[in-house]
Formats: C-alpha cells, structure tokens, sequence
C-alpha cells in the first residue's frame, strides 16, 4: 500500500517536471479564501444605471471582481486581458458568470470612460464596470482589504466567489490564463 | 526653596484654564464609515432613500487626508461609532439618515507647525 | 512553453515572410519593398508611431499580441505606450516598474545605478528595480518584442506582452523607438531650464501680480539654493543629495504678453518662441480668449501647466495644456449630479434653469445640459435673460406659476437674489432651488435669512474654514508683502502650480523631456493643496479638479458653508 503510494508520488513528480517547462514568465501569486461583507452601497455601472452592490454581488452565479481604472497604464490591462480570454472561453454562456470591475479612481471614471475601457476591450454583456462616489468606493475597497490611498499604488488582485459557500477566492497577483481559468474552474464556472 | 516652589505650583494652576480652554477649541470632523436610511414611517422608496443618504452622509464626512497632508494640524479621535442622526433634508422624500461615524477634534499643533510668518 | 512558442513563431514568421514576398511582386499592394523605400523619414516614423501608440501594422491592421503567455488579445487594447508612456521613459505603478523604452537607452548596458547619478538616493533607488542587462541591439530588440526574452535570457511575459511583428515592420518599430526622447528638449541646457509665462495684455494687474507672485518666489527660492550650492560646499551636498544635478541648475521666467486681437497672438507667440525656446509654459493669465495659446501648445507640443483662466479649452484627447478644472461649467455639471439622484422623486414634474446669457451663465447652463442628457432624463425647461434684462420678483414668480418645476435653477449674479427671496415661503415654490455659489460673490456671506434654508449653492473649492488650514503656506510666499493686495484664489492656483512644478521635476531623474513631464505628472497621486477638495492626475488626465460641493449657507452672523454633497458624485 505504500510502496504503490510512494510510485504514485513519484510518477506524479515525474509528470510535474516534464509537463512543459514552467515558464520563467509564470510569476507566482498567492492565494487565500475570505468572507467580505458587501457594503449597501448604490453604484453606478457603464450605462449610467444604478447598481445596488450587494445584490449584485451576493447572486446565485459566480462573480469575479477586480479593481481597475480607466486610464490605468500596466497592471490594469493584464487583469482585463484575462477577463477577455474568460469570456471567450465561456463563449455563448456569458451571463453565466457575472465579471464586475470596480473603479478605484471614481473622480475621473464617469460611465462614458467606463464605457469606453470595455468597447477598447470588447466586452461582452456579462461584464460590468462600475463608479460611484469617492466614499463609497473607498468603503467597498476596504471591505474586500483592497483599500488604497493611491491608486497609483494599487495592487493586481482579483476576487472569486462562489454562490455556493459564499466564500470569496482572494488571487494577488497577475496570473496567466491557465491558472485564472483553474482558479476558475475550481470555483465551477 | 519652599516658597520658590509655590510660586512654581500657582503658575502652574494659574495656566490649568488656559490649558483647558485650549483642549476644547478645534474644529469637530466626522469620518463617516456607514449609513442608512429610516423611513421612520414615510413610504418612500427605501433603494432611494438609502442612496440619498448616501450623499447626505457622505458630504458631513471629511477627508482625513486635508487635514494631515497640509501639516501642523493632527486629529484626536473622541468618539468611536457614534451615530448621527440627521433629516434626509429632501423635500420630496422624507425620513432620516443615520450616519454611523468617528468624530475627531481637529487641532492646532503650535509647537510642531512652521513659523507662521505675517505678511 | 515559452521556447516552443518561439520555435512555431518563427517558423510562422519565416512562412509569413515568404508570403509576403509573393505577395509583393504582386500590383497593388502599397506596402511592396519599393514603397516602403520611397517613404519619406517623416512617414516612416509616423508608422512606428502608430504601431507604438496605437497598436496598428502599417497595413492599417491591428497588431496582435499575447498577454500572460498565452492569451491573445488586440494590440490595440494593449500598446506599447500604455505602459512605457508617451515619452517612452517608463512608469511606475504599484509593483510595477516598466523600464523606459527610447533607443538612448535601450542600446546601452544597464546597471544597477544610473551613471552620474549613483549617490543620489532618489534616482539610485528607483534605478534597483531596473534589471541589470547588457546593451541591445536590433536583433535582441526585435527578439524581446516578438518573444518576451530579453539579452539575459529573462522572460518578461508575465507582465508585457509579446507581439506578432513582422521583419519589416519590425523595421519602422525600431527606428521610432530610436528616435523617442533622444535628445532632451528644447530650453534646457546643463546649467538652466528656462520658462515662460503668457499673460494676455490688459488684464486686471491685481491679478497677474497674483498669478506672478507664487510663481516668481518658488524660482527664486531654486536659483538662491542653487547659487548657495556654488559658494557652500555644505549646501551643495544637502542639495545633491536631494535633487541630483538639478540642485545646481537655475531657471529662468520670461514674461510673453500677448497685444491686441486674439486673431494676432499665434504670430506672437511664435515670434517669442523663435527668440528664446522654452522647456514649458508654467501659469499664464487670461480674462477672456486662451484658445490661440492652447492651440500653439498643442502645436509645439510645448507643455502649459496650470494657466488662470476663466475659459479652458475642453477636450478629451489634448495633451500640452494642464488646467485646474473644467472651468465654472463644472458648477452646472455638479447640479446635474445632484439632482440626478433625487429625480426618480420629481414625479414627472419638470427641472427649470434661468440662464443670464453671457458667456459664464452659457457655460453653467451647458454644464448642466450635458450632465443631464447623458444621464438620460427628459431635458429641463430654459429660459433665459437677456443681459441688463432684470430678474424680478414677477419674472420669477411668473415662470414657477407657469412650470411648476420640481428644481429650479438660476445662473444670474447677486441681481437675482431678491427674486429668490421673495419666492420662499410661497404656494408651489419648487422644492429645490440652485444657485453659483461664485457668481453670487460677497452677496454670498450676507443672504438673508429666510432664504438660507431654501437655497442650495455650488463651491467648487474646499470649504473656506477648512481651507484655512493652507493659509501659512500660501502666506510664506509673500513675506513683506500685504495679502489684501492680492486676489486670494488666483494667489492659491498659483502656489498650486509651482508645487506640481516642483514635485514633478523632482520625479523626473534629469531626463527634461516635455512629454515626460506629462508622463510624470500623469502619475501622481491625490494632492491636497490650497484651495481646491482634492486634485487628480493619471495618464491623459488634464482637468486636475474634478469636483464641486453643493453647499448650504447656516444661519446666523458669522455664516459658514456646510456640505450637502461630496466632493465628486455619480
């Protein structure tokens, strides 16, 4: 029974060494699972619709949530490329999952600039970007312990939940979009 | 000696009111953390109402940032999570707003601050 | 993976190569071998612009890219200058560090230090996130764009992409990225950087002093630091420990005053310009017209910060000109913004504004028109006063009788405040009515009473109670000198402009390139200074203020404002 289970550990290894070589480029990101509560906040989506916030987020489909802006230069464009390669991938099954992004600059990201980072990525409907008011997307960063003063400092994290348990899969990092669609997966999207 | 002493002590009782008078001036400042809406028996939309007291205690809350970013100034907490009640102030709606906030004293710190030079 | 990827690139690359040659030989293909020769330098530097700001081919397709690796996503949604910026110098936000991009230094080796910098703490710490690389060369170049390998062997696709280029696009590619930021721009040598200031003749002389004042003692204040440098030695390494080279650089504020017509001031300002080029204008001053002065910035790619204006030129995509907000148009959006979110409880009634046409009240009125469309709402009523037309009691009271507006708007001066007053109190007065708490002026402070409760203000700036927070460090600006001698805002916006001057070449590392200025900017942070809530950037971003407060007066003698909004709302 060990001996079997001890080859098993080895095949496995084996399998991990020559499963293609780990990219240099496949950064590591940490991964952890919390409980946020969601502040009742009114937002305001890319349509100038008001959006209340904790409805939205605590639904029965998965919900992915990341906080970007609009005229955000690098860690931005990674994390909504892999919202993109998660909406392709869904393919007609969009609505399944729901994708939110959260503004972390609300001075300068009116609906019309929110609008217009989702045409710039082809979005399709699934996908929500949302404003508000300063104070209440700071109180909506701090509840996810997203906070940041600066947003020049802000960090890639992206956010899981999972309607079943309601737990929220906490990813920081820029993943690649193998691990994004396990993490994903895992979820059950 | 002893009388050099007393005369230390009655000085020193002498600036206690200045001291005191000093500890109550400063501007009073609300960091607002949460909110919601009473209706209070009103019927009006409850979504409506929540997101006017949004703005309503949204706008009593200050940004801590422009008191220490100009320097000189530091903020004492004097109340944790006090609720404060106000009227949702609309006219087409009624109820209140309670805003769930920290209050700080916004205070002047002489001896930490610049030269304040009189033009 | 990331080798295999490669391998197949290349091979696609070579089969693409042969197509295209077929394809070549072919008619009517504008990008035969022949036509690229023929293009001008000029042309072929446009298309490296292109590919580099756009993301397109020269063929007008969209380049594509691979992000994190493996997915595939539109060069268009992930340019080159997204992250290494205009000027190409790089960025740096949250752990992201993006290392410039412009030939200058691309072809040369890298250390862990900046050469002639090494011992200044700013630029030797930004310079260890950098890694340590040999020199480029076209052929490593070209690899690091196709294949995210760098000439260490490092890959960098966890976070730049790698795109799919062609040999000869690759081409243009890198000529452009030799020519990015190459050589410093113009007005500055070693020993100055030189500005300039326009100020359009016939302004109120109260307030260009006051637009000049903070300017003129923050350079000053540089070239005494800088001329202490030379004759201290103590001075000198307190400086270069802060500023590097800069500690020992003066600079220089010319005055352009523009005469006469607008029509005639791009002539000027070209002539000025041929006669001492600058590395950027800094204020300036305007009680009317800037537009020609925006234009010629635009133009020279000649970077303004903050000038006072009454009137800054809107626009989503230009670039040179930096200005405190988006002018009073700001105050009509905030209304929008603020009724916006109680209209659901109009009940159909409608929103009335009473506009004085002039060129304030058109903008306020405008303002709130476009916020107000753009949230979809059933357009207010207008009605508007011809200039010298009084706004009476009658007037007023005529147009709520005939309305019956929910909101009531009037954009007039304190003319109209006795209409307002005799409103309150009345059968069917609107439940909301709102005013420019700035174009009220003094009249503000000395409301009546009554009408104190019933009137909502806007305020574009920090409460005044609070903004005496900022008073010592405006007020150190003009030491022996009388504060009432000056127009208390403008003074404000101008000590507003000289720290962002500061804050901004002191993020540079010596590399004085006007779009790099912008770059720098376009990276900072939140700033609480004098006068305004809060001020903004981001890249693009050119209307620092973003916000306006709508406020009420309290009651009493000595009145202060109080908040009834935040700063910015949606």
């Amino acid at each position: 029974m060990i001996k079997s289970g001890l080859v098993m550990v080895l095949v496995f290894l084996l399998i991990g060494l020559f499963s293609g070589p780990a990219q240099a480029a496949e950064a590591k990101y940490q991964r952890s699972i919390e409980t946020f509560s969601v502040p009742d906040v009114v937002l305001v989506n890319q349509d100038g619709q008001k959006v209340h916030l904790k409805s939205l987020l605590e639904s029965d489909r998965p919900v992915v949530v990341d906080f970007i802006y609009g005229t955000c230069t690098t860690i931005c464009p990674v994390l909504s490329a892999g919202y993109v390669n998660l909406q392709k991938k869904l393919g007609p099954d969009n609505q399944k999952v729901h994708l939110v992004s959260i503004t972390i600059d609300p001075e300068n990201d009116t609906p019309a600039i929110l609008k217009e980072y989702l045409t710039r990525y082809r979005a399709k409907p699934g996908w929500d970007f949302l404003t508000g008011s300063r104070r209440d997307i700071d109180r909506v960063m701090k509840s996810f312990d997203a906070y940041f003063r600066n947003k020049m400092d802000h960090k890639p994290l992206t956010f899981i939940r999972s309607p079943e348990d309601k737990h929220w899969v906490r990813l920081y990092g820029l993943l690649s979009s193998r691990d994004f669609m396990n993490e994903c997966r895992e979820v059950g999207i | 000696m002893t009388s050099k002493l007393l005369l230390l002590v009655l000085a020193g009782l002498l600036t206690l009111p200045l001291a005191a008078a000093a500890e109550e001036t400063g501007q009073k400042v609300y960091l607002v953390k949460d909110y919601r809406y009473e209706p209070g028996g009103s019927t009006g939309d409850p979504e409506v109402g929540q997101s006017l007291c949004g703005t309503r205690c949204n706008a009593l809350s200050s940004d801590y940032l422009n008191f220490i970013e100009p320097g000189g100034w530091r903020m004492v907490k004097v109340a944790s999570d006090s609720e404060v009640v106000l009227d949702l102030g609309n006219p087409f709606m009624q109820g209140e707003c309670v805003c769930l906030a920290d209050e700080y004293l916004v205070k002047l710190v002489e001896y930490n601050r610049p030269k304040e030079v009189k033009p | 993976m990331s080798r295999k990827v490669n391998h197949i690139g290349q091979l696609v690359l070579r089969l693409g190569a042969l197509c295209a040659l077929l394809l070549l030989v072919g008619p009517g293909n504008t990008f035969a071998a022949e036509a690229k020769a023929q293009l001008s330098p000029q042309e072929r530097l446009r298309l490296g612009e292109r590919m580099y700001r756009e993301g397109l081919l020269p063929s007008g397709e969209p380049m594509e890219a691979f992000v994190s690796g493996d997915v595939p996503v539109d060069g268009t949604a992930f340019t080159c200058v997204s992250c290494h910026l205009i000027s190409g110098l790089g960025s740096i936000e949250g752990e992201v560090v993006t290392p410039p991009t412009n030939g200058r230094l691309l072809y040369q080796a890298r250390d862990s230090y900046i050469k002639g910098s090494e011992f200044v703490p700013y630029i030797s710490n930004y310079a260890k996130y950098l890694p340590v690389r040999p020199a480029y060369t076209d052929a490593s170049l070209a690899r690091l764009i196709q294949a995210g390998v760098d000439p260490t062997e490092r890959s960098v696709l966890h976070v730049m992409p790698r795109y799919e280029v062609g040999d000869e696009d690759m081409v243009l590619l890198l000529e452009y990225l030799k020519a990015l930021s190459a050589e410093h721009s113009p007005g500055v040598t070693p020993e100055e950087i030189k500005f300039a200031t326009v100020i359009v003749e016939g302004t109120d002389p109260v307030k260009v002093e006051s637009m000049l004042a903070p300017l003129q003692f923050s350079i000053d204040r540089k070239n005494s630091l800088a001329q202490a440098s030379k004759r201290n030695d103590r001075v000198a390494r307190m400086g270069y420990n802060m500023l590097g080279d800069l500690s020992m650089m003066s600079f220089s504020l010319q005055h352009w005053i523009l005469k006469g017509p607008p029509e005639t001031w791009r002539a000027q300002l070209d002539a000025y310009y041929r006669k001492q080029p600058v590395f950027a204008l800094l204020g300036g001053i305007s009680e009317g017209e800037w537009e020609p002065v925006h234009r010629f910035c635009e133009e020279m790619k000649l970077p303004n910060l903050f000038p006072v204006v009454d009137h800054p030129v809107l626009s989503d995509t230009d670039w040179y000109t930096q200005y405190f907000s988006r002018g009073i148009r700001q105050e009509g959006e905030a209304v929008a913004r603020y009724l916006q979110g109680m209209s659901e409880l109009f009940n159909g009634r409608d929103v009335v504004q009473v506009v004085r046409q002039s060129r304030k009240g058109d903008a306020l009125a405008s303002g709130f028109r476009q916020q107000w469309q753009v949230a979809g709402l059933p357009a207010a009523k207008e009605v508007v006063l011809a200039p010298g037309e009084a706004l009476t009691p009658q007037r007023l009271e005529e147009i709520v009788a005939r309305e019956k507006p929910a909101a009531l708007i009037v954009w007039d001066d304190a003319g109209s405040l006795p209409a307002l007053s005799a409103l309150v109190g009345k059968d069917g007065a609107p439940g909301i009515v709102i005013t420019s708490g700035t174009w009220l002026g003094e009249a503000l402070w000395t409301l009546p009473e009554p009408l104190r409760a019933n009137l909502y203000l806007t305020w574009p700036y920090r409460l005044p109670q609070e903004d005496r927070r900022y008073d010592f460090a405006v007020n150190r600006m003009l030491i022996g000198k009388k504060l009432a001698d000056y127009d208390r805002v403008i003074l404000r916006q101008s000590f507003i402009a000289q720290e962002m001057l500061g804050k901004a070449l002191m993020d540079m590392r010596l590399e004085f390139y006007r779009d790099f200025l912008y770059d720098t900017l376009g990276m900072m942070g939140d700033m609480y200074l004098p006068l305004y809530e809060r001020l903004s950037f981001g890249p693009g971003q050119r209307y620092a203020s973003k916000g306006c407060f709508i406020v009420q007066l309290t009651k009493g003698e000595n009145p202060t404002l109080e908040r009834r909004s935040e700063w910015v709302g949606h």
